[in-house]
């Protein structure tokens, strides 16, 4: 279609500069976290990398000193990957399932139990915060990777996302599944699972960087530090910064965030498509 | 509804029941639990409790710290909304004209729902820090005297700030979406009615993007709302004096921090109100947008 | 009403892709030109380059003696009717047609005037308040029509208007297409694939094929003396029969299949190897053994008005269309006896498939 030079021109220009304004201040988070704090103390924040990353990073992956608490940064990134798919797999199995019976089934308690599920739209986490943490307190699951997932998992998002999907697949698919003598389950694991590939993955893709992102339920519910996400990682750092009198350790506080942004950038960069069409359709 | 159904009595209940279990344990318990705590005063040791009806809710709506919070969350929302949406928008349109490097774009341009909120407090802050801070240098640089850990509208810009950034990316993706579904030679048609790009963006696409927007708006002050509790537990932490804590933080500050399990709870009961007329609202309004 | 020229119009895409080779093109005023051909050939792209939605990446498209290659369209005075008609959805079909001519600063008073003027000739004057998408695709695509008409441009570009209508649709909008160019008198481009439309519409038909124009001249013309094999076969439903020959040693006839001669009207090399083209009307059924052409009937289509007949030829079986005024009935395998005059014989390179 036509374009004039000059809106080209703009074009193009207004869009390096919002890529700049989107990945600066990573950058500069990146370039910080490789010099010694010294320097970065003396000289204020970089644009270029020095000769520290390797010692930085090495410092907190394998030394739990270096990331004030008896946890390695290493032992982190695993934390936050098990919340991660675990929060991601229970997704997609919960709501699938629930999907499948809310629109495939005629039962009785059919109306009731879909506005149940509605409602948990209507209350995030963070409004229930404080109940939450008692109920599993009182099932003994703090500090547990169960107590990490399940609750996470009690929203509708999922479910709403496959409803849909069920809904736009043809009903003559059912028809021709029942002739040749399907039941139930056996059409949902022989033919609409499937059917749903694509869409399982956009929905994991999405699922598992909201896990990984996860914040204010793990900081309530892990005091153990051996359960901490690199995430929350990033907060016992923020507030050591200025501790002990010595110059603060600003470098290794940008490496932790340095890592615990990388793997879901990159999942969601790398798997784009996946993640838009997860994306949009979360959301609506 | 589907045309064809199964009728079996076991196999639906067996498929819903682990949604609904956990639902039950870990959202209706606990929101019945806030539900009724709200209506209960805790002494300080947390020994006993009296049921007070409303009192919890008339100490919160007329306590200024809480009017204060619901405020500075009214006006936080509704800049992190305009904002991010203007600016995703801006970028957005150009990024569909493009044909040079138009993927390049797009990834670059992407991923900010990738960084946890905590992460880009971080950054953000950090950008504001007074040893060494870029941006900090550089508002002063320009005669700014800037301070944000006293100065409340300070603080707030770098949350806004910061609540923006990481909120462009998911706007973008929807309106170059949206974008992408204007027929493309509805916008050729365009292009031999009107000569000024600008003019043709407010007269022909900006209309035609006005589900949309509508949709993103709604979309945008949730987040704003729910969303941006790491941001601010690793920026500002609602200082100077609470003034740049919004109403999900103060539920945490109250509840967790200060133990005041009642107060707390009668906020978050009134939060549960809010996000309610919110979300009808989107079902109600949004889903019957204007369809071309 | 304006001349637009084309001087060595070439479009070559970033990818490498040749669209348009070099094409010249002179359209006078008031002109129906038609751009026919099939899928991919580059009539669309070429019908875009005049409008100034593609760029041109070599020689020179000029409306009225000025060069518009770097000209925005809106500035071109060209208004373009679109396949899908490209209505504005939000506007109701009032503003639609307005919606160019407030761009351009009419008046008020001016807009009405002209839009109320084209909805009468349209027939759409009930129709103004409607939005598009409560209208008939045949409405829809005369409030395009109209939009276009209300800007009294100096050339119309029609891209494919009627191929999303129903056939019996396409046949009347056809016919109001060109009364009204007739009317107005406005220099007018069209493209389509359709041949038919080509036919009946154009004063001077343009073929192109693979981004070449392998015809220029009126639909008669192009009927009569199609220049290459490709419009030959292109142009003309159901298409000319074609079978390899060669021609005799004496210049005046041509051997098709087993050893049938055929008269040619003009000499031509001897022993050349050709293909022959004849078009099924042209092939005259004449009583059994009197034809110099026998073949058996494969299958027979009525269609009340006229009748073809699939017919097998020579030793290969070649297929041979016969087209017949009203009904006839033949049995399968039935042998038919043919003729046909040495003016309606056209031969063709068997290499380059140009016209001999």
């Amino acid at each position: 279609m036509y374009q004039s030079k000059w809106r080209i021109f703009t074009n193009h220009t207004i869009l390096v500069l919002g890529s700049l304004f989107m990945i600066l201040p990573v950058w500069i988070a990146f370039a910080s976290s490789t010099h010694t704090r010294e320097y970065i103390f003396q000289n204020g924040l970089q644009f270029l990398p020095g000769g520290e990353f390797f010692t930085n990073y090495g410092a907190i992956l394998f030394d739990a000193e270096a990331t004030k608490g008896r946890v390695t940064a290493l032992e982190m990134l695993f934390n936050s990957m098990v919340l991660g798919l675990g929060f991601a797999i229970g997704k997609v199995i919960i709501s699938m399932m629930a999907a499948y019976a809310i629109v495939y089934f005629r039962f009785k308690l059919a109306v009731p139990l879909f506005w149940i599920i509605f409602s948990t739209l209507l209350l995030p986490l963070e409004v229930r915060i404080v109940p939450s943490y008692e109920v599993v307190a009182n099932l003994g699951l703090l500090n547990t990777y169960t107590g990490l997932i399940l609750p996470l998992i009690a929203s509708a998002t999922g479910t709403f996302f496959f409803r849909q999907f069920y809904r736009s697949v043809p009903d003559e698919l059912l028809e021709a599944a029942r002739l040749d003598g399907a039941g139930p389950i056996r059409f949902f694991i022989d033919i609409l699972v499937p059917l749903s590939v694509t869409m399982i993955a956009a929905i994991f893709i999405i699922m598992f960087v909201v896990g990984w992102n996860q914040y204010l339920w793990p900081l309530l519910m892990t005091t153990d530090d051996q359960l901490y996400t690199i995430v929350i990682g990033i907060k016992q750092v923020y507030n050591s910064l200025y501790e002990g009198g010595q110059i603060p350790q600003f470098p290794k506080a940008f490496a932790l965030t340095i890592m615990a942004s990388v793997p879901p950038v990159l999942v969601v960069v790398i798997f784009q498509r996946m993640f838009v069409k997860g994306l949009v359709e979360t959301e609506k | 509804m589907k045309r064809v159904q199964f009728e079996h009595s076991a196999v639906p209940y067996l498929f819903i029941a682990p949604q609904i279990l956990i639902i039950s344990i870990f959202f209706l318990w606990p929101a019945a639990q806030a539900l009724y705590q709200s209506f209960l005063l805790e002494d300080a040791f947390g020994m006993s409790s009296q049921f007070v009806w409303f009192r919890n809710f008339e100490d919160v709506l007329t306590s200024s710290s809480w009017t204060r919070s619901a405020i500075f969350t009214v006006v936080f929302s509704v800049l992190v909304s305009v904002l991010s949406i203007a600016i995703s928008l801006f970028l957005a349109v150009r990024a569909d004209e493009v044909i040079r490097g138009a993927k390049s774009y797009k990834t670059l341009l992407m991923w900010g729902y990738a960084i946890a909120p905590p992460v880009a407090g971080l950054l953000g802050i950090m950008m504001f820090n007074p040893l060494m801070g870029d941006l900090y240098k550089a508002f002063n640089s320009f005669g700014f005297e800037f301070n944000h850990i006293e100065n409340a509208n300070d603080a707030a810009f770098i949350v806004i700030l910061i609540a923006v950034w990481k909120q462009v990316s998911v706007n973008f993706i929807f309106f170059l979406s949206g974008l992408q579904g204007i027929p493309k030679s509805v916008q050729e048609a365009a292009t031999l009615d009107c000569k000024s790009p600008e003019r043709r963006f407010w007269t022909i696409t900006f209309p035609l993007l006005a589900p949309t927007t509508f949709f993103l708006l709604v979309i945008n002050l949730t987040y704003a709302f729910f969303e941006t509790f790491g941001i601010i537990d690793v920026s500002t932490k609602g200082a100077p004096g609470g003034s740049t804590a919004t109403l999900v933080y103060k539920v945490y500050v109250d509840g967790f921090l200060g133990a005041d399990m009642g107060g707390s709870a009668a906020q978050s009961v009134l939060l549960m109100i809010m996000v309610s007329v919110l979300t009808v609202f989107q079902f109600r309004f949004i889903e019957r947008k204007v369809h071309y | 009403m304006a001349t637009v020229t084309l001087n060595q119009a070439q479009k070559t895409y970033p990818n490498g892709f040749k669209a348009i080779h070099g094409i010249d093109l002179k359209i006078e005023h008031g002109e129906f030109t038609v751009l026919v051909g099939p899928s991919g050939c580059g009539k669309s792209t070429l019908l875009r380059m005049i409008a100034g939605l593609e760029g041109i990446s070599d020689g020179e498209i000029i409306i009225d003696d000025k060069v518009v290659n770097t000209v925005a369209p809106a500035d071109r005075d060209i208004a373009m009717v679109f396949q899908n008609y490209a209505l504005y959805p939000h506007m109701n079909n009032y503003d639609n047609m307005a919606y160019g001519l407030k761009n351009r600063g009419y008046s008020k008073a001016e807009i009405d005037a002209k839009v109320r003027e084209a909805a009468r000739i349209l027939q759409l004057e009930d129709h103004l308040e409607r939005k598009p998408r409560q209208l008939s695709g045949g409405q829809r695509q005369r409030v395009a029509m109209g939009r276009a008409i209300v800007r009294q441009p100096k050339v119309f570009l029609f891209d494919e208007p009627l191929s999303n209508l129903d056939a019996k649709l396409r046949v009347d909008m056809r016919l109001e297409i060109k009364n009204l160019q007739q009317r107005l008198g406005i220099t007018s481009v069209y493209v389509t694939h359709d041949q038919v439309e080509a036919m009946t519409l154009a004063d001077r038909l343009i073929v192109m094929n693979g981004g070449v124009a392998e015809q220029i001249g009126t639909p008669i013309d192009i009927y009569e003396k199609p220049a290459s094999q490709f419009v030959a076969g292109f142009i003309g439903s159901p298409a000319m029969n074609f079978l390899k020959g060669k021609v005799s040693d004496d210049k005046k006839h041509v051997t098709v299949g087993d050893g049938v001669m055929l008269d040619l009207d003009h000499d031509v090399e001897a022993g050349r190897d050709v293909t022959v083209g004849i078009r099924p009307e042209h092939l005259e059924l004449l009583k059994d053994g009197e034809g110099r052409i026998n073949a058996g009937v494969r299958m027979v289509e009525s269609l009340g008005a006229e009748t073809l007949a699939y017919l097998d030829f020579g030793a290969n079986a070649d297929n041979v269309t016969l087209r017949l005024q009203g009904t006839h009935t033949f049995g399968k395998g039935e042998k038919l006896s043919l003729s046909v005059p040495a003016s309606k014989i056209h031969l063709f390179d068997i290499e380059s498939g140009q016209r001999i």
